[in-house]
């Protein structure tokens, strides 16, 4: 039953009123009157902690860390820039290298090769054609478009 | 540029000078900020780490991470809040790394001249075994306690400083208190009964 009084006496701080139900609970409880009698000790001697003074050169100190801690910041903030200006040349030039070396390799390709896929296929068409006029005796036109139709079907 | 002298600056709320660091970069309105928390930071990171060297440490690293973090300020939070939270997250995180160093109760003494030697001596004995038990107590609850009884803070804003539930703030809070009074109970005892001896 004293559960719920403990609790309320224990909320109370220094100078709180106790309600009515509660005072009356007390005068009655032995228990309860001890350790609100205890509380309000506890309460005193909490409320009576001094404050410890600051160093007299608290704000200089703190000052110091922040002067030194932003130049820090800013130093790294310029490395950055440094370093990403730096990383963009590199960049560049390995991209137009990388371009420029294509660029050769893909002339290189197309001087071995003595036609593009499409003259090959292009020929090879032209060499069918022969063929069929050749034993049919048609004109290579109309085999041509013959053979056209068939490939976009 | 602000044209605002620091007098007339004194006066502006804390959101109001966090407004003047996040547009203007403005030193003066930081160092006002500073002159208004840096006591209660320091003690209530005193109270978590138990060490006032460590302690100092953490508190400027408070408002240097706050200064280098000016343009994140968000105006819609309460600025006592945010920096209540960021000295709980530093003090825990130095409480993670395992570096709890030993209670510097010297710091913890009383100066009062209204007191005799011998009642001075009484109470600074009595706040010595307070701040010995207290440091007993596990981070959370300390910090709860400190936060509830000392900073005036309702549960909610406990809740929402360290991060946790309304019922874990209640929890911390009421085992903590009742934890404080065995310990100070069982030490004043012992106390007491050395002095008999003696």
């Amino acid at each position: 039953m004293c559960k719920e009084f403990e609790e309320k006496i224990i909320e109370k701080r220094k100078n709180e009123k106790f309600e009515d139900f509660l005072l009356e609970h007390i005068s009655m409880c032995p228990k309860c009157r001890v350790l609100k009698r205890k509380n309000e000790e506890i309460n005193d001697l909490l409320e009576e902690i001094t404050y410890v003074d600051t160093s007299k050169d608290f704000n200089e100190k703190v000052f110091e860390k922040i002067d030194r801690l932003e130049n820090m910041n800013n130093e790294h903030i310029t490395n950055g820039v440094k370093g990403k200006f730096l990383y963009t040349i590199a960049a560049s030039i390995i991209l137009f290298l990388s371009i420029f070396l294509a660029g050769v390799d893909v002339n290189k390709t197309k001087k071995e090769m003595p036609y593009s896929l499409s003259d090959l296929r292009h020929e090879k068409l032209l060499e069918e054609i022969e063929q069929v006029t050749e034993n049919n005796n048609l004109s290579p036109l109309s085999v041509y478009d013959e053979w056209q139709f068939k490939m976009d079907n | 540029m602000v044209k605002a002298n620091m007098e007339d600056k004194r006066k502006l709320k804390d959101e109001k000078l966090m407004m003047l660091i996040n547009l203007y970069d403005d030193r003066e309105a930081f160092e006002i900020i500073m002159d208004r928390y840096k006591k209660k930071i320091l003690n209530l990171v005193l109270r978590i780490t138990g060490n006032f060297h460590v302690a100092e440490e953490i508190s400027q690293d408070v408002f240097v991470s706050l200064y280098l973090n000016r343009k994140r300020y968000d105006i819609k939070g309460k600025f006592s809040s945010l920096i209540f939270k960021i000295a709980i997250n530093k003090s825990f995180n130095y409480l993670k790394k395992g570096k709890e160093l030993p209670l510097d109760s010297e710091k913890f003494k009383l100066r009062d001249n209204s007191l005799t030697p011998y009642e001075l001596a009484l109470k600074n004995e009595r706040k010595r075994i307070f701040e010995e038990n207290l440091q007993k107590l596990s981070p959370v609850e300390r910090t709860a306690l400190i936060l509830y009884t000392k900073e005036g803070k309702s549960y909610n804003e406990i809740a929402d400083l360290m991060e946790c539930s309304l019922q874990s703030v209640k929890n911390f809070i009421h085992r903590g208190k009742l934890k404080l009074i065995k310990l100070v109970e069982e030490s004043t005892k012992k106390s007491s009964g050395e002095e008999k001896n003696v």
